[in-house]
Parts: C-alpha cells; sequence; structure tokens
C-alpha cells in the first residue's frame, strides 16, 4: 500500500469524499437568445469590481464577471533592486497566477505552465501604453493576477485588464486613463459575433477578437484577434467591442470614485 | 459598491474611435463661474473646485489655456486631463488631482520617519514611502556630543555605531536627487534615532500639514507625526535645559545618549498610554479621518471615556463596533 503523503493534512479516519447530487444548470438557454446564458449577442455579463481588498498592496482590485473571478493587487511604485541596470523609465512586472482550482482540472503548478505566460504578456502590452512611466525613475511596479475561476482565456484577459488598470489607479500611478478590456467570439451557430464569451461558448467559436482601450481617451492600447474572419466582420465586431468598453469603464470608474469619495 | 452593466442602463457616454469622449464628458473647470482670483488671497489657500469633486484618469479637467497643471494631471489637446483618481484642488490657476492612496511625495522641508535599509557608502538609504529609498549622507547628521566637524574616515568606518540597518530616525527632507529619491538630514536638535516607543504607519494623505509635527501629549506620550504617514509615539523624555535657557534635544548634553539603540523603563502606565494611543490612530485612519494631534488626543479621552482605562477595556478597542462607538462618540462631542 502507498505511504501517505505526509506533506498533505490527512482526513480524518472514516472520513468520505463530498459527493455532489447532479445540479442542474443554472444558465438555461432561452428559447429567445442564441446564448447560453440568455444574453443578448452584443450584451457582456453583469460586472461587480471592487478595491482595496488586499490590505497589504498598493491597491488592489477584485471583478467578477459571471463565472470569471479574478484578484489583482499592485505593489510599488518601489525601487528596483540594487542589481538592476538603471532605467529612465519605471519597470512594469506583471505576473499572472492560476489558483489550482481555477479551471476545472485541478492545477497542481501554479505560475509554471505557459497559458499564465502570454497571459502576462499580452496584460503588459495592453497596460503599459496607459502608464506615465517616464514620471518614475529606477522605479518598478509589480502587478500580480490571481485567476481564482476561470471561464475560458479571452474573458480572463479582458477582465484582467479592467482589475490590472484599476489596481494600479487605485495604487496612485499616474496613467493617462484607465484601461478597460472586452473580447468577442465568432461562432457558426449565430449571425452575430458574441461579446464576452463564456468558456462553453468559447469552445465553438471560429474566431477570436479582443481589445483593450482607453475609453476617456479613444485611444485602443492592443487589439488580438485569432481565428479565421472577414474584415467587414471584424471591423464592426471592435466597434462594438468598443462600446462595450465604454459601459465597463464606467463600472471601473464608479469603483474608483466610491473608493476615493 | 459594486454597479451591474447591462446594455440598456449604462450612465457613461459611450465612445467611439471617430468622435472623441472628451466632448461629450464634462469639462469641469470650464463649466465653472469662478471670479477672478488673483485678489492676492494668498496661494496657501487651497480650494476644492466643485466641492473637492472626484475624477478619474483620462478625465477632462480644464482648459490648458486657462489653467496650469498641477500633479496628477497631463496636457492633451489643449486640455488638463486627470492622470490619477482622486479629489479635484486648485490653488488661483494651478488645478491638481490629489489621489487617496499614493505613495509620499516629499517635499523640501517636510519631516519624515524612516528605517534604515542598507548602510553604503557615505550615505545610509532610508525607506520613507516614497517611490524611491531616501538617501542621509554622512555629512548630513549631527556627531554624538554636538561637535560640528568635517567627517573623516574613521566616522565612515563606523556609520554603524550611528545607524544601522533596521533603526527608525526622524529627519527632514534636505534636497532632491535627480531620478526624485529625496536627500534627508538630520543637522538638528530635534532630529535623530527613535526609541522608546511605536511605529504606526497611515496613509500620508492624511496627515495634516501643521506649523509643528512634535507634540508633547497630556498623557506621557510624544507624538511626531510624519509627514510621510509615519507616526512614532513614544515615551515622554523629560527635555533638559541648556544654559541659555533653549531646551535641549537629541544630542547635545546628552553625548553618547543620542545614537543608542537602548531602550529606557517604561512604566506599564505609559505602555498603555502608548497602545491606546495607536490604536486611536489606526482606528481614525481606518475611517479616513485626517489626523493630527488635537484629534488623536480627543479620540484618546473619548476612548478612555467610553471602555474604561482597565487592559480589558484595551483590549475591546481593537473591535469594529467597539471602535465604531467611539467614532461617533468622538464626532456628536465636536459638533
Amino acid at each position: 500500500m502507498q505511504q501517505a503523503d505526509r506533506r498533505r493534512f490527512g482526513a480524518p479516519e472514516g472520513a468520505v469524499p463530498l459527493r455532489f447530487a447532479s445540479t442542474s444548470s443554472s444558465a438555461k438557454p432561452s428559447s429567445s437568445s442564441s446564448r447560453l446564458d440568455g444574453r443578448a449577442p452584443e450584451q457582456v455579463r453583469p460586472i461587480f469590481l471592487q478595491t482595496g481588498l488586499v490590505g497589504e498592496a498598493s491597491g488592489s482590485a477584485y471583478i467578477e464577471t459571471g463565472r470569471t473571478k479574478l484578484i489583482c493587487a499592485v505593489y510599488g511604485p518601489k525601487p528596483t533592486p540594487p542589481s538592476a541596470p538603471f532605467n529612465a523609465k519605471a519597470r512594469l512586472n506583471v505576473e499572472v497566477k492560476f489558483a489550482p482550482f481555477s479551471s476545472g482540472v485541478r492545477r497542481f503548478t501554479p505560475g509554471k505552465d505557459t497559458e499564465s505566460a502570454s497571459l502576462s504578456a499580452t496584460l503588459q502590452q495592453s497596460l503599459l501604453p496607459s502608464l506615465i512611466l517616464e514620471a518614475l525613475p529606477k522605479s518598478q511596479i509589480d502587478l500580480f493576477l490571481t485567476i481564482l475561476e476561470s471561464d475560458g482565456s479571452d474573458a480572463d484577459i479582458s477582465a484582467g485588464v479592467t482589475a490590472a488598470s484599476v489596481a494600479l489607479a487605485e495604487a496612485g500611478v499616474q496613467m493617462y486613463g484607465l484601461v478597460v478590456g472586452c473580447c468577442a467570439a465568432f461562432v457558426p451557430s449565430s449571425p452575430l459575433p458574441l461579446l464576452d464569451p463564456t468558456r462553453a461558448e468559447a469552445k465553438t467559436a471560429t474566431a477570436f477578437a479582443s481589445l483593450a482601450c482607453m475609453p476617456a481617451l479613444g485611444t485602443i492600447t492592443n487589439v488580438g484577434v485569432s481565428g479565421v474572419v472577414s474584415v467587414e466582420q471584424l471591423d464592426e465586431t471592435l466597434q462594438k467591442v468598443v462600446q462595450a468598453c465604454g459601459q465597463i469603464h464606467g463600472v471601473a470608474k464608479g469603483a474608483l470614485e466610491v473608493e476615493s469619495a | 459598491m459594486f454597479r451591474i452593466v447591462t446594455a440598456s442602463t449604462s450612465a457613461y457616454v459611450e465612445p467611439t474611435p471617430s468622435t472623441r469622449p472628451t466632448d461629450a464628458m464634462e469639462d469641469i473647470l470650464m463649466e465653472e463661474e469662478f471670479g477672478a482670483d488673483g485678489d492676492g488671497t494668498g496661494p496657501s489657500r487651497a480650494q476644492a473646485v466643485g466641492g473637492g469633486r472626484v475624477t478619474g484618469p483620462g478625465e477632462a479637467i480644464a482648459d490648458s489655456g486657462k489653467w496650469m497643471r498641477g500633479h496628477g494631471t497631463y496636457v492633451q489637446d489643449e486640455k488638463v486631463l486627470a492622470s490619477v483618481a482622486g479629489t479635484l484642488e486648485r490653488v488661483n490657476k494651478l488645478v491638481s488631482v490629489r489621489p487617496l492612496r499614493t505613495k509620499y511625495r516629499p517635499e523640501v522641508g517636510d519631516l519624515v520617519i524612516g528605517r534604515i535599509v542598507e548602510v553604503g557608502p557615505r550615505r545610509w538609504k532610508v525607506e520613507a514611502y516614497a517611490a524611491q529609498n531616501a538617501v542621509l549622507m554622512l555629512s548630513s547628521i549631527n556627531l554624538p556630543g554636538g561637535v560640528q566637524r568635517r567627517k573623516l574616515e574613521s566616522d565612515e568606518l563606523q556609520m554603524r555605531t550611528f545607524f544601522q540597518e533596521g533603526d527608525l530616525l526622524v529627519a527632514e527632507v534636505q534636497a532632491f536627487f535627480a531620478d526624485g529619491a529625496m536627500s534627508l538630514h538630520t543637522r538638528s536638535l530635534k532630529y535623530g534615532k527613535l526609541k522608546n516607543g511605536t511605529l504606526v504607519t497611515v496613509p500620508p494623505s492624511l496627515i495634516v500639514r501643521l506649523k509643528s509635527h512634535f507634540h508633547s501629549l497630556p498623557f506621557g506620550v510624544d507624538l511626531i507625526i510624519g509627514l510621510n504617514g509615519y507616526i512614532w509615539i513614544s515615551k515622554t523624555v523629560a527635555k533638559q535645559i541648556r544654559l541659555d535657557g533653549e531646551e535641549a534635544g537629541f544630542g547635545e548634553e546628552s553625548g553618547e545618549g543620542v545614537y543608542s539603540s537602548e531602550n529606557e523603563d517604561i512604566s506599564p502606565t505609559i505602555r498603555m498610554a502608548i497602545t491606546r494611543t495607536s490604536l486611536v490612530i489606526s482606528l481614525l485612519a481606518k475611517y479616513c479621518i485626517p489626523i493630527s494631534a488635537d484629534i488623536i488626543t480627543e479620540a484618546y479621552e473619548t476612548s478612555i471615556r467610553l471602555v474604561g482605562e482597565s487592559p480589558e477595556g484595551l483590549r475591546s478597542l481593537g473591535r469594529l463596533e467597539v471602535g465604531e462607538e467611539v467614532l461617533r462618540a468622538l464626532a456628536l462631542g465636536r459638533e
């Protein structure tokens, strides 16, 4: 018999694993909508956004939209370690981590997967144009995004961009404007692209478009498109995504105002 | 605390890439009707515009032709825009945005409290809640015994006898380096190493700027309120009186004692007073109440009135409901 792993807390004697009764899916597809949760194609999921949850951090934000749940913490600006070379601009270090329980299948080595590395790169790319890093020479800003529950990586990164920007703003980092993200999936079953797709919707998609923008300035900071889609349809979709970003910006700004007021 | 967004209910004006959304946004200062303000009302009279209005990053605040941009703003397309989330402030023609939670932004002459993090060549690095560590040069400290002379190589070798890593000190901001780091000095009897007390940290924006930040509270507690949000609470030390009648501070007459890290005996009553003061300060900071010695004293006395002087009462002060009760009583007492 295999020896019990001493590094784990063992269950008490006679314990049996939890068994869940099969629950009916909370999202019943409505007859009128083409989407699984009954939303209109261009409707984004309701957003809960709150700042200041991580007391230790200079700024933090928690965002929950549908099943996507993320927490973002910003530490800094702080001086770079002596080993780092001189830099006239502050450095933004971004780290995306998946909680072990975040995505259905258990992740055993959080932070060591390729997915989080690419998400970090996208997140950094989306945020960098918004920050006034010239004002902070020889400094660094550490940003940690923990994905508590994932509902498709496109939705994760969109919500992540919004949360990260709000956390940076709460930390008092100077920026040109708040960055918010939104994404769209093109699915064969719907003539219209689906905004803010869930994982189930994203599974059947033929193409994705994700976008990060500063609605206050009308500037786009990052666009990513994958899959096959016509240029006209893409153009139309991106405009819809930018519109949705305008709404999300209202939420982000509201969360900051509640904090400041 | 949170808002639900649906496609139908959005208060936000939806921008499209082709039309600049700044047109649709409120131009707060442009709409405000101000009289001429060049009447010598004084630059120190900071005035909240639009009742301390809260802005977010990227929000247009004013016309850059008529207004000067201050901290927390930037100029784009002849408009002054906010670059941080915070409250709008105006001094004559200067508009700035003050963020609530941010690192300390030093100014020359500020009193700060910091902690030594590094001993370097002829300098100490001091952590003082700014974006960069502050620098304390060997040449800008007072030598024990109050002697004034050039620092020698032998002083360089015994820098750790003055300040070690982890030591707390109170100093004044002397100047800035090119990268924005501040240079400190302790060349006054008021400044120097801190002992016999405890440190409390609060957001720097809560500290009220006053003439003096050294206070001796009536219950045997000394208070040093650093503008960087670090507050030192210590046992009151008896001030020695010099021959010329002035109060001596750190350093003078006490000779070697200045840089000693040995705490004096602190009686249980004073310990309780220090603990109560620190609890009261944390409580005020938690509810974003501007912190000054007056309000700390008042809150201290209110807390004694409500929970008593016993250790049990002091312990209960850490509880949320007790803390709120104290603040409520404090607010009623001030009306």
